[in-house]
This record gives structure tokens, C-alpha cells and sequence, in this order.
């Protein structure tokens, strides 16, 4: 049982701004690094800022091609750029017969499938550039990735619940599954029932009603590449034999069902050995692997663009200081590897075109983001670094906190004790409440997410000569 | 009731609150449901709440001087406070590990049983260190904080292997701070249905696998890159971080095992703390397919208390020579300390003796955890002190559970001293390669973990180098080479060489080891089934098993083929489990083969007659008929598939069906005369006409068979062969033996003329046989007299006359109990009215003076029930107050069962007549022991809270956690699990109510019952 004040703190109506529960026994409680954290939540509270001379379109993908040339061409009656991309501009069409997935505002979305999914909780990287590029989308991410599952083998504790119990009760709109990792480990002979597997589970998720009014949107991600980890760890040769005929198998089943398919295997293979490590055993992500699969995932649901060129400013049609948003794509955590010529980087890349001759400096608020000679300007310039790099950071934070929160949830210990054979008789008394102070908790904490990846969204970028 | 404190009292409040009004709507709740057994009753306030023992709770061993004033060690040893909470953030400190540097690690749990919403876990790694070593941490670092639940840790590597539920964690220290700066999840999804039996117990082989365990309800799934790995209801986990493999080295139907440790030779045992078991593991550690797991395996040591939680092995020269390779085993209810037996080396395995209990604390807050010996030789001992540890009887949120006490005791042999600590962490590589020359156990623990933190290429380099210059004649030859193989599995190097000279040296405990190897490296050896065909016929039984094990981890019918040779050898219990569990894993390979009439184990009869009996009859049937097949039908004697059998072999072999029947029990009852009786029954009904022409050998069958079956069935056989007896009753006349054997055929003649036909011949010996066969004395001549009461039971021409008889035999005393077995049989209507009067005297008189230990038996039920049938033939106004008088002889039986798992009976109450006998059949199924007693109405709290008292005796368990009280009026014995008990007792002649409870201390308060007597009738 819960203590009233304690529900109250956790349960109230979670939206962008001050912290919910600060000043709540549950936030008075909190540990010294969400404690720390406060001062990001507090960064969510959007400063009342003078009315802005600048225009910002936001828009969702993909972008009508006659809106594309006015992009291009800057309106000239704005006295700054908007720079917003797609994949259909530096990539040109999506590959035929792709498809995107769509999301909408206060979709519930759900991932599923094996490690892979599970430790996307851990990192947090997709979810955070996902949340970062459709703010106002103000969505539920909620990972009920559980390490051996498989399409159709989900062993689980006594009256846990199955799949779709748990499906519905997240009312989920939108279901990312990645599988094929388990499934792979049964080599050709246990192809045909895989293909099976996910046309069975597909046809179910098409009669399923989970959000109470239409069939889920599914999207389908294939397992990554096994990794040569050398030692004395297997040779990975023979399972990327299995993992490409399941990824094939997935990529098949997806086009025929019309579903947006993520093939991680086939670019992470061609990554092993170009990089850094993507994984800690061959099989699953370190923090650096999820950084890059997250942006892979991304790109190949065309939830961004497919690369980043398209961010082009002609300074010889702009006055100094240029100004601008950020809309359809997002600065990223830094990546915790040396940040040198990485093989995969969507992180936003700033082309300005007839800049005077001298160093120029982007700055947010003041505090510099990337800076160059105009000749590097013109080659392009990441933003790596500076307040929206903080912030989308502690975003990530915000977003592991949440995945956390709910782990303790979905995956809370104890079973038996909660909804097991020994829930009777102290069980039934105890936790009921306690399961729901942990739900505030989750909800708080998206409504944090929220106010954070909106903060982020409306910095704007302003590029400045630099003084010397 | 004194308030537990704690030091979290920013949070405690919250929790307090919150729990306290949970446990009073529990209580409120369970009063209502449960009002006839209450009487101690519910209130609304938390001090009223009882805890572990009623009143309250006697916490003064808060004070860790009152705790140490309560410790009892056996003679010789001294105990000292190594740490407490007092100094050191150690609050209920869990699990315990030892570094190279000697330094004492400690996980701690204070968030257990779980997360609280909102309030962050603060489990911890702390290190404690006896920088001055005076034998008291002296020193503490928090090596890492937040953890959740870190029930079991153990260190190398360069860091620490932590339990986070469903997680295994990697804590890593990469600046030397002796602080985590990064944490890494290695494995994920283990179980954590109940988070006491979550991954813990955390040992490292000598090989390089790191072991844990988890207990029942779990279901667990763990990707590797070597595939997916499930196993449900507990194991024991195998990982190898050198190479990611996780494995299960033990799939069973542990409760919550929490032991684990390894002798001098790598022999491992594994202690379910539950019920109290502890097994020798290699029998069990054989390979098996998700789902399946090993059946019930016998305990290694006699098992008296429970529940267990950690296990040592004595290999400490601080420690006394008689004390060298004991098992050590901590308990925490009923007995609060360490127990501890001596390992009996017995054919394949272990057996166990045990001796003085090494240490026992009075004070019953005492929870000895984990134990392990430390650098200085000392016995290092975590202590959980925890006035509340149930998980059925209190709430997990039970504001009682202390979360700040934790101590480290230190425990030592007076007179010694302590050995001189000896650092790993400074040794050069050569240094510690030597340094596995020590006859410290734990000292060369720590050594191997030390090594496996060098460059391992430099460490394989120099372990070759240190193997060559070994002496071949020095000491311990024979375990520094299996060190050196050890340490090359550390390596996951595969080193045939090293290991061929191993599996063939003369200590069979390193040939045994060596053994074990196999089922890691076959896939890396040449031809490995020859190595292991070797071994499973190596002259020791221990070797034997082992190469037993290590075949279950291959593939194909050669491995079954080669385990089954261990049969042309003297089994035991565990190589006979170990063979069987072998062959169940192997049976896609083999079972083709037979079904298919295949050749197989051809030249090992033996070995394939083991191999069948594991075939179910069903299955047996449906494969092709080669001989041994047909063979083992033949003589499980099952009627049609055996006739088919017979059949089929006499084809196979050109013979007659009577023949191989004949042939089948002359070799049957030579062997195994006890299983003989189904043949004989095939021989019994055989057709007659074969029958004849078989009459010669049936005849010496008759005669002169040594299992009586046969004899019986072949007297049979031959009346049937002729038609009548005329022949055979001649043959049976001569001895009294053969005529009772003749007797006892009687019932077998399925044809009734023929068995009437005997009437006049067998009337007579009810009197005793003929004066002819006096010789065979008083013993013989009652067989002849019961044998011919019962052969007259199966005349139905003369039912009549024989109930006439035998009732006269009823009324006599000597043969009451046949005759009634015969006549109460006899179809009603030749029960003659005019015996009914004396026989219902005659028996009842007979009831009423049957002493209490009879009136349970089976006969005097029939006897009493005969009597009560027989009062329906009375006058009806007699028939009832007859069979009341009857009734009020009979024992009033109630079966009560321990329901398993959830600290209940399963009777809430029941009746009984008052100043009747009763019965109570006291079953217990469950892992834990329980007893079942019987109060005085209203002493269900008192005798309740004495059975919590007697923790605190040293000898509660031999009392059976009975309290010596007038308030206990009957009791039965504590019992484990399997054991059942009658208790019988006269019901009190007053009404009322009795309540029944368990003592054993925790239970009484959820499990209980009421006895209600009513008034007797009359």
C-alpha cells in the first residue's frame, strides 16, 4: 500500500514542464544521479521567449516535392533559413517498395522481440532520436523486449500474462518487433517455419484491436550481424550464413505484407571490422552499437532521412547572423567511441554555400555548436557538440530513467508474490498500488521526455562570424 | 513489540505505514476467513501483529556483543566480530567473496525483498580489509552502490560478477580505485519470480567456469552468441566468461539451492536449502534436453535440518586435522549456525557422517548465509540477522524485516595461528603457477582467478614450462598435473596430451576429474569415444560414473553403446542413475536401433538388458521382434504381450511356445525367484493340451522349484493338464511342503468343477495334515490348515458347508482372521441364520479386548466390518444397537496433508466423536519438514510460540520442534518431506475444540486447524 500523498505525487497528470513530483516523497527519494538529473527536467520548462522574426516549417516525411523547392529556395521575405530534410533529397526515393512507418501523435508505441530489443532500454538511442525528431508527437515508448524470445516461443513466469494481454493493456498503436536472433540459431531446416511463424503472427495482429479502434502498425527489424569478437568466441561465420537467410525471410515477409522492414543485418556486416566494436559478444550492442543500429533503424523505417546532406544554407542569399531550427532531424548523444570518421553518422550536417572567406561559429543560445573555416562550411559541418548536444543527452537520460521505472514494472520481481500461486495472502494487498505508483512513475517520466525533446526541438541555431 | 530500527528512516516511516496497514487489513481478513482455528484473534494496530515468535521479538542481539555472547562453538574453536554495521555499511549483508589480496567482499541487500517504488535500491559491493591483521576489518570501500538485489557476486576478471535480477552483471574497476566505473549486462534473463530464489551462490570451478544457481517457479532464457539457452523450475548455471558459453550444469527440481562448493579434487556438491538436501552433483550433472529434468536424486549426508543457505569444504590448516575435508553447511531455522559432517568416500560418490555441529547461536536472529575460508585460514561467516525470514507467513513488505543489521564472523582453531596471508595480486606468473602447489584450497582459488586476469598467452607459455619441470616423484604429482590441466580449461586450451596422461594416472580421483574434461573438449579431441569407452570401464566406480556423465553430452548410439559398458562392471546407486539419466538423454539415438531389430550392445547382454528395462511394455511391443527384445517381454511376464513373445521367440528359434515359457522360468527363478510369480501365472493359465505334453518338466517345476509361485502355478498347471487331480494329488500328499504348495494352487483353477471336486479331499486338513506327514512339525501343520481354509473359500458347490465350518474356526482364536477373510466372501445366502448370535458375540468380544496397536490393522477392520454385515441377518430390533457396538470400536481416520508451498494444511478443521478412537494420517509432500500436534483448546498461540522458542535449543530438531508442555496432548514427529505418520490417540470424551497447528518454528501461525469433538452418541 502506497501512502496517499506518495499516489498523489506519482500519479498526477504528467505534461511538459516543472517536475511533477518534485517535493513528492517518491522525488525526495530519488537517487543522487536522477536527483542530478533535476536540473535537466527544470530545462523543460520552455523559457517565454520574444516573438521570433523567423519562420519554422515542421512537417512530416515525405515532403511534397513542390514544398521541397521552396525549400530550397529560401522565401525571401524570411530573414532566416528554415533547414529541414529528408531522405528524398540527398538519397533520393526511398528503395522500391520500402515503406515507412507512420507515427502519430500520442501513439503508443511498443517494441518487442529478443536481447536486442530488451537492451535498447539500456542505451536508449533510437527512442531518444525518435522522440527528438516528432516532439510534438508526444508518444508512449514502451519495451516489452524480453531476451529468448521468439515469435512464438515465449516462456514466461506463472499467470504473467501472455503477449497480447500485455499488448493491450499498452493499447499499442504501433509495434516495432525485432526477431530473428533465437529463431536463426535453428539454421535452414528452420526457415520455412519461421516465414510461417510471422505470417501466423501477422494475421493475428490484424484482427487485434489493441488501441481499441484500429489493427497495430508493425514494423518489422531483422536481427544485426554477428560480430567477429576473435579469442575464443565462435567463429561467426556460419550464423551470418543463417542470420542472412532470416533476414531475407523477414525482408520477403514484410514486403508482402506492406510493413516498413529495418534490415539491420546487412549494414552492421559490412560495419564489423570498419569501427568500433558493436558488440560485447559478437550477438549484442554495447552503447556504441545501439548508437548506430538506432540510427540505422531510423533511416530504414524513414523515420529520418537517409543522410543528412540536404542542409544547405546559400549565405550569398542570407544576412549574417543566419538563423535557424532544426525540424526532421536532431543533433544525437555523442557516441561513446572516439568521434572520428564513423561509418554511420545522421547527426545533422551544416553545408553553407558563399560564406566569406574567415571562421564562422554556430551557436545555441550563445554557447558554440561547431565551428569552421567558411571552406569547411561549404564541405559540411556535424553538430557534435554544444547545448542541444547536452540536451538531447540528457533527453537519453531521461528516456533510460523511464526504461528503467518500467522494467522495474513489466519485469518487477517477485511474480509469484504479485499475480503467482503466493500472491495470497499479503501479495494482493501490497502490490496492487505499489504497480500503480510505479505507472505515475512512467508516466511522469514521459511526460518529462516530452517537455525535453520540446525544448530541444525550439533551440534554435544561429551562425555568427566568429570574432577573430 | 520493539520497533525494528533502521538507519533508512527518511524512507522507513512511508514503508512503516504502508505495511502496517496492509498486515492489519491482512489480519482483519484472515480472521474472518479463518474463525474457528483463531484464537489469538486480529487486531488493528502493527504491535499486534505477531512476529517470528509471538510478544516481542527478542532483538538485543542488535547489539553485535549480545550476538556474540549467544554464539556456541565446539570445542577447540574461538569466534571474533571480523565487521558489523556498527563500522561498516554492511546492512544485511547476503553474500561473501575473498580477494587475492585477502580482502573480504560483501554484498548487501537492504532493498530486498524488491524495489520500492521511487525509493532507489542501495544494495552494495562493499570491501572490508584487516589492514593490521588482527583478525577485524579495520578498512572499508564501497567498491559500488545502487545495486538491486545483488543476492550473489563473486569476483574476477578484473571486476565482479554481479546478481541483478534477471541480469548477470559485470561490475569493472578500470583505474584501480577499488571503485566500479563501469557496468557492463552480460547475460540477460534469468528468472526472478521470487527473488530469494534468483541467481546466486556464486562459485568458480577449477576450470574456469563460473557457477550459480537459481531455484523453483523460474523461467529463465539467456542468449548467447553460441545460441539461446531455457530451462525452467532451477539449475545450476555453467558461464565461461573466456568464451561466453553458458551451460547448465545441473537441471533439477531444486527448491532454492544455495550451496556449492568443491573438494581438493573438483568433485562439487550442491545444497538445496528447503528441504535441506545436499547432493553429490556429478551424478546429476549430465546432460539434458529442455525441458526434461533429472529426477530425485538421494542426499549425500543425512539431512536433519533446514534451511540451509551456503557450504564449505575444511581444506584450511588453521583449522584441526580431524576437521580436514568436512562439509560445512550453515542453517538458519530451528538451528541457528553450522553444521558440519564428515565426507565418506563410498564406491561412486560421497556418502556422509555427521559430527559436532561447528558453531550455533542461541540467539535466533542468527542467519548464517555464506561462508568461505579466507587468506588468513579463518573461517569468514555473513550473518543476515534477520528477525523475520518467511515468505509465506509475513508479508514481503513486512516492516520487520531489518534491512540495516549485517555481520562478518571470524571463526578460528584456539591454539593455531592464523596463516600468513600470501597476496596473489603481487605474484609474478611463475610465482602463482607455483604458487597451485599449496594444499589451501581456497588459497589456490584465489590463485587460479589471479591468473586468469594475466596475458593468457603468457600464462599458457609459462604453465607449459612449470608442467615440464614438475617431478614426477615429488608430492602430489598427480594434483599439480591436474592443476595445470585445470588451468589450460581456464584457458580454453585443449591440451590432449596433459589430458591423456591424466585419464590414465594412478589416483582415480584425478583420473576421475580428468574424466569430467571430456564432456567440454570432445568436440576437440581426436576420437574422444575411445578415450571415454576407456574410461567408463576404468577399475574405479567414481572414474566410471563420470565417463557415464560425459557420454550424455554426445550424439549417436556409440555413446550409449560405450555408457552401457559401465554395466559389465559393479553399479552403485549413482552410476545407476547417472547410466539411466545417460541413456534418456541418448534415446533418440539408441531407440531407433532397437525398434528397428538393429544390431546393438551385442556383446553386452547385461548392458542391453539395462537398456530395455528403461522401454516401456507399450513401446516394447510395437518394435521389431529380434531376440532381446522378445526376451525382455518374455519375462516381464505382462500376459498377452508375453504369450506374443513366446511365440514369437519359439519361431525365431524353431521351438515350441511351451518350451521358451519353461525355458524363461527355469532361468527367471534362478535368477530372480521373486519375479518369477507373473510367469508362473502364464504357465497357469497355459492351454492344457501343451500343457501334457509338457507334463514331465511341469511335474519337477511342482516339486522342486524354488520360488513358490512357480510351484504353486505348476500344481495348478497339472490339475489343469489332466482334467483333474487324480495324478497330482498323489505327487502334493507326499510332502507337506508340496501340499500346501498344492493348497495355494486351488484358488489358481480358473474351471470351478475341478476345485470342487478337491472338497472331500481337503475338508479333513482342517484339522491338520495327514498323520502320513507328521514330520514337519507344528509350522508345517498350521501352513496346511490355512492353506486349506483358503483353498475351501473357492468351493461353491459347498459354500454352505464350508461357512458352517469355518465359522466354528471364527469363534476359535487360532485361525480368526483367515477364516473371516474366507467366510466373509462367501456369497449372504449361505450365511446360516443360526451362527449369527454366537458369531457376532464371538467377535465382538473378540473387538473389545484387541489391543490398541491391532485395532488399525487391516484385519481387525475386516473382522469388525464382517461383524456389522453379519448384524443385518439379526432380528431387526437388534440389527442397530449391534452395529453400533461395533461402530463404537472403530477408529475414526482423518488424512491431513501438508499442502506444499504454502505453510497450510489442508484441513481447516474437522470432527471427530468424542471417547472414540481416532486416526490421524499426517502426510507431508512439501520441501520443508513439519510436524502436527494437538493442544488443549485455546493453546494454539502458547504451544504455537514454545515451538519458535526451541530454535534456540540445541536440540530442537531431535525433539521434533515438540514443546514440553501439558498443553501439547498429542503429537507426531517432525517429517520430511515424502514421510507420512499415523497418530492415534482416544478422542477426549468432553466436546470442544482442539486445535491442531505445526511447531516448527515460523509455521504455527498460518498453519493451523481446529479438531472439533462432538458428544458421543450414546
Amino acid at each position: 500500500m502506497v501512502p496517499r500523498a506518495l499516489n498523489r505525487g506519482l500519479t498526477s497528470a504528467a505534461l511538459p514542464g516543472r517536475l511533477r513530483f518534485s517535493g513528492s516523497p517518491a522525488a525526495r527519494s530519488l537517487k543522487p544521479s536522477v536527483l542530478a538529473e533535476l536540473d535537466c527536467y527544470n530545462d523543460a520548462v520552455i523559457p517565454v521567449e520574444e516573438p521570433k522574426p523567423y519562420v519554422t516549417y515542421v512537417f512530416r516525411l515525405p515532403i511534397p516535392s513542390d514544398l521541397l523547392k521552396r525549400l530550397a529556395r529560401p522565401n525571401a521575405l524570411a530573414t532566416l533559413v528554415l533547414v529541414c530534410a529528408t531522405g528524398a533529397v540527398a538519397a533520393g526515393p526511398p528503395p522500391e517498395g520500402a515503406q515507412r512507418l507512420r507515427l502519430e501523435q500520442g501513439d503508443h508505441v511498443v517494441f518487442i522481440g529478443n536481447t536486442f530489443a530488451e537492451r535498447m532500454a539500456l542505451f536508449a538511442h533510437f527512442e531518444t532520436l525518435v522522440t527528438a525528431v516528432y516532439p510534438e508527437h508526444q508518444m508512449a515508448f514502451r519495451n516489452l523486449g524480453w531476451s529468448g524470445d521468439t515469435l512464438t516461443l515465449q516462456p514466461r513466469p506463472l499467470n504473467f500474462g501472455d503477449m497480447d494481454h500485455y499488448l493491450e493493456r499498452h493499447k499499442a498503436d504501433v509495434i516495432i518487433a525485432c526477431f530473428g536472433m533465437n529463431e536463426s540459431f535453428e539454421g535452414r531446416a528452420g526457415r520455412a517455419r519461421f516465414e510461417q511463424d510471422w505470417r501466423d503472427f501477422l494475421q493475428h495482429m490484424s484482427e487485434e484491436r489493441f488501441n481499441g479502434e484500429s489493427a497495430p502498425r508493425i514494423a518489422v527489424v531483422s536481427p544485426i550481424a554477428h560480430e567477429a569478437m576473435g579469442g575464443k568466441l565462435p567463429d561467426p561465420g556460419p550464423h551470418n550464413e543463417n542470420l542472412a537467410l532470416y533476414t531475407e525471410s523477414m525482408r520477403k515477409i514484410a514486403a508482402e505484407h506492406e510493413l516498413p522492414f529495418a534490415d539491420l543485418f546487412t549494414p552492421t556486416k559490412e560495419l564489423v571490422g570498419a569501427g568500433p566494436r558493436l558488440t560485447r559478444n559478437g550477438i549484442h550492442v554495447t552503447q556504441y552499437g545501439d548508437w548506430v543500429a538506432a540510427q540505422i533503424m531510423a533511416r530504414e523505417l524513414g523515420l529520418v532521412p537517409r543522410s543528412s546532406e540536404a542542409l544547405t544554407i546559400d549565405a550569398a542569399q542570407e544576412q549574417l547572423p543566419i538563423r535557424f531550427e532544426l525540424a526532421g532531424q536532431t543533433p544525437l548523444p555523442a557516441p561513446p567511441v572516439a568521434d572520428e570518421g564513423l561509418p554511420v553518422d545522421l547527426r545533422p550536417l551544416i553545408i553553407v554555400n558563399g560564406l566569406e572567406p574567415g571562421r564562422y561559429v554556430l551557436q545555441v543560445e550563445g554557447a558554440p555548436a561547431a565551428s569552421g573555416e567558411a571552406s569547411d562550411w561549404a564541405n559540411g559541418v556535424r553538430i557534435r557538440r554544444g547545448p542541444t548536444v547536452e540536451m538531447v543527452e540528457r533527453l537519453r537520460q531521461a528516456i533510460i530513467e523511464k526504461e528503467q521505472q518500467f522494467f522495474y514494472r513489466r519485469r518487477a520481481v517477485n511474480g509469484e508474490y504479485i499475480y503467482g500461486r503466493r500472491a495470497e495472502p499479503f501479495g494482493v494487498i501490497n502490490f496492487p498500488d505499489e504497480m500503480k505508483a510505479l505507472d505515475g512513475l512512467v508516466a511522469d517520466l514521459d511526460g518529462k521526455i516530452w517537455g525535453l525533446s520540446k525544448a530541444l526541438r525550439e533551440r534554435s541555431y544561429e551562425l555568427v562570424k566568429a570574432s577573430n | 513489540m520493539q520497533v525494528v530500527t533502521s538507519p533508512n528512516q527518511k524512507i522507513l516511516p512511508i514503508a512503516l505505514i504502508a505495511i502496517g496497514v496492509a498486515v492489519a487489513a491482512q489480519l482483519a481478513g484472515q480472521t474472518q476467513k479463518r474463525k474457528p482455528t483463531s484464537d489469538g484473534g486480529g487486531t488493528d494496530t502493527v504491535a499486534a501483529v505477531e512476529p517470528n515468535r509471538g510478544g516481542d521479538m527478542d532483538l538485543q542481539a542488535q547489539d553485535p556483543a549480545v550476538a556474540k555472547s549467544r554464539l556456541i562453538l565446539a570445542e577447540g574453536y574461538e569466534v571474533n566480530l571480523f565487521a558489523s554495521e556498527k563500522d561498516f555499511p554492511i546492512g544485511n549483508a547476503v553474500a561473501m567473496a575473498i580477494d587475492g589480496k585477502g580482502r573480504v567482499w560483501v554484498s548487501t541487500m537492504p532493498t530486498y525483498p524488491q524495489y520500492y517504488p521511487g525509493r532507489p535500491p542501495e544494495d552494495k559491493l562493499v570491501i572490508l580489509e584487516d589492514t593490521d591483521h588482527d583478525g577485524k576489518a579495520d578498512r572499508h570501500t564501497v567498491f559500488a552502490d545502487g545495486l538491486h538485489l545483488a543476492a550473489g557476486f563473486e569476483l574476477g576478471d578484473g571486476g565482479a560478477y554481479v546478481a541483478q535480477q534477471p541480469n548477470l552483471v559485470f561490475l569493472r574497476d578500470t583505474d584501480g580505485d577499488d571503485v566500479a566505473d563501469e557496468r557492463e549486462v552480460l547475460l540477460h534473463g534469468f528468472g526472478t519470480e521470487d527473488s530469494h530464489h534468483a541467481i546466486s551462490a556464486f562459485t568458480w570451478g577449477p576450470g574456469g567456469g563460473l557457477y550459480f544457481q537459481e531455484g523453483t517457479f523460474h523461467h529463465t532464457q539467456v542468449e548467447t552468441p553460441w545460441g539461446t539457452l531455457r530451462v525452467e523450475n532451477a539449475a545450476v548455471f555453467r558461464y565461461e566468461p573466456t568464451t561466453e558459453k553458458l551451460s547448465v550444469l545441473v537441471s533439477y527440481r531444486f527448491a532454492n539451492p544455495w550451496g556449492h562448493c568443491f573438494d581438493q579434487w573438483g568433485q562439487n556438491f550442491v545444497a538445496d536449502a528447503s528441504g535441506g538436501a545436499n547432493y553429490f552433483a556429478a551424478a546429476f550433472s549430465g546432460h539434458v534436453d529442455h525441458p526434461r529434468k533429472h529426477p530425485r536424486l538421494k542426499e549425500f549426508t543425512p539431512t536433519k535440518v533446514r534451511p540451509t543457505s551456503g557450504c564449505e569444504i575444511v581444506n584450511s590448516s588453521q583449522f584441526p586435522e580431524e576437521a580436514q575435508g568436512n562439509f560445512l553447511i550453515n542453517n538458519t531455522i530451528g538451528f541457528h549456525g553450522i553444521k558440519q559432517h564428515r565426507i565418506i568416500d563410498e564406491g561412486s560418490g560421497f556418502t556422509a557422517k555427521e559430527v559436532e555441529p561447528l558453531l550455533q547461536s542461541s540467539d535466533i536472529n542468527f542467519r548464517p548465509v555464506d561462508l568461505e575460508f579466507g587468506a588468513d585460514g579463518a573461517l569468514y561467516v555473513v550473518d543476515w540477522f534477520n528477525p523475520l525470514i518467511g515468505h509465506m507467513q509475513y508479508s514481503l513488505r513486512d516492516p520487520r524485516r531489518d534491512t540495516s543489521h549485517g555481520r562478518i564472523w571470524r571463526i578460528t582453531y584456539k591454539g593455531r595461528p592464523p596463516l600468513e596471508p600470501r597476496s596473489t595480486a603481487e605474484q609474478t606468473i611463475a610465482e602463482l603457477l607455483e604458487s597451485l602447489k599449496s594444499e589451501e584450497r581456497r588459497y589456490r582459488y584465489r590463485v587460479r582467478r589471479e591468473l586468469r586476469e594475466r596475458d593468457h598467452a603468457k600464462v599458457e607459455a609459462a604453465l607449459r614450462k612449470w608442467i615440464a619441470a614438475l617431478d614426477p616423484a615429488g608430492d602430489n604429482y598427480e594434483h599439480h598435473l591436474l592443476e595445470g590441466l585445470w588451468l589450460f580449461q581456464s584457458l580454453d586450451v585443449v591440451e590432449p596430451g596433459l589430458l591423456g596422461k591424466l585419464l590414465e594416472t594412478p589416483d582415480y580421483r584425478a583420473r576421475a576429474s580428468a574424466t569430467r574434461l571430456l564432456r567440454y573438449w570432445h568436440g576437440r579431441l581426436e576420437a574422444p569415444l575411445d578415450l571415454l569407452r576407456t574410461q567408463v570401464n576404468d577399475q574405479h566406480p567414481r572414474v566410471r560414473l563420470e565417463a557415464v556423465i560425459a557420454l550424455s553430452f554426445f550424439k549417436g548410439h556409440e555413446a550409449a553403446e560405450i555408457a552401457l559398458d559401465a554395466e559389465k562392471h559393479e553399479m552403485d546407486y549413482y552410476l545407476d542413475y547417472g547410466l539411466k539419466e545417460t541413456l534418456a538423454t541418448l534415446e533418440p539415438a539408441w531407440k531407433p536401433l532397437i525398434s528397428e531389430g538393429k544390431p546393438f550392445a551385442e556383446d553386452n547382454p547385461a548392458g542391453l538388458d539395462f537398456l530395455l528395462e528403461q522401454i516401456s511394455t507399450e513401446e516394447l511391443v510395437k518394435f521389431a521382434p529380434s531376440k532381446p527384445v522378445l526376451q525382455a517381454l518374455i519375462e516381464r511376464g505382462e500376459g498377452d504381450s508375453t504369450r506374443t513373445a513366446l511365440a514369437g521367440m519359439a519361431k525365431l528359434n524353431g521351438t515350441v511356445a511351451t518350451a521358451e515359457l519353461l525355458a524363461a522360468i527355469e532361468r527367471i527363478e534362478k535368477q530372480a525367484p521373486e519375479s518369477a510369480d507373473s510367469l508362473a501365472a502364464i504357465l497357469t493359465k497355459w492351454d492344457p493340451a501343451e500343457l501334457k505334453a509338457a507334463r514331465a518338466e511341469i511335474e519337477q517345476l511342482a516339486l522342486n522349484s524354488g520360488a513358490e509361485a512357480v510351484r504353486r502355478g505348476a500344481f495348478a498347471a497339472l490339475i489343469r493338464a489332466d482334467g483333474n487331480a487324480a495324478q497330482t494329488w498323489p505327487l502334493a500328499a507326499k510332502s507337506g511342503a508340496s501340499l500346501v504348495d498344492f493348497l495355494e494352487a486351488v484358488p489358481l483353477l480358473p474351471d470351478s468343477r475341478q476345485r470342487n471336486a478337491l472338497y472331500s479331499k481337503i475338508r479333513p486338513l482342517l484339522d491338520g495334515p495327514p498323520r502320513s506327514l507328521s514330520s514337519g512339525g507344528e509350522v508345517l501343520a498350521d501352513r496346511v490348515r490355512r492353506a486349506a481354509i483358503g483353498a475351501l473359500g473357492h468351493m461353491e458347490d459347498h459354500a454352505g458347508e464350508v461357512f458352517g465350518l469355518l465359522s466354528k474356526v471364527v469363534m476359535a482364536d487360532e485361525f480368526r482372521h483367515d477364516a473371516i477373510a474366507v467366510v466373509a466372501a462367501l456369497p449372504k445366502e449361505h450365511w446360516t441364520s443360526e451362527q449369527t448370535r454366537p458369531l457376532i458375540d464371538s467377535l465382538l468380544d473378540y473387538a473389545s479386548r484387541a489391543p490398541e496397536e491391532e485395532r488399525n490393522q487391516e484385519s481387525f477392520r475386516d473382522a469388525v466390518a464382517f461383524g456389522q454385515e453379519l448384524a443385518t441377518l439379526l432380528p431387526s430390533d437388534q440389527v442397530e444397537g449391534a452395529r453400533g457396538s461395533f461402530e463404537d470400536l472403530v477408529v475414526q481416520t482423518i488424512r491431513i496433508i501438508a499442502v506444499p508451498k504454502e505453510l497450510r494444511f489442508d484441513k481447516l478443521s474437522f470432527s471427530v466423536e468424542g471417547g472414540r478412537p481416532v486416526e490421524i494420517i499426517f502426510e507431508n509432500p512439501d520441501e520443508m519438514p513439519h510436524n502436527l500436534l494437538i493442544t488443549q483448546p485455546g493453546a494454539l498461540k502458547e504451544v504455537g510460540e514454545a515451538g519458535d522458542a526451541m530454535a534456540s535449543q540445541p536440540d530442537a530438531f531431535e525433539k521434533h520442534f515438540v514443546p514440553d508442555t501439558p498443553k501439547v496432548l498429542w503429537a507426531t514427529p517432525l517429517l520430511n518431506k515424502g514421510e507420512s505418520f499415523r497418530l492415534r490417540f482416544m478422542a477426549p470424551e468432553e466436546g470442544g475444540g482442539h486445535p491442531y497447528v505445526c511447531t516448527f518454528p515460523g509455521h504455527w501461525i498460518t498453519m493451523n486447524g481446529m479438531m472439533y469433538v462432538r458428544p458421543k452418541r450414546r
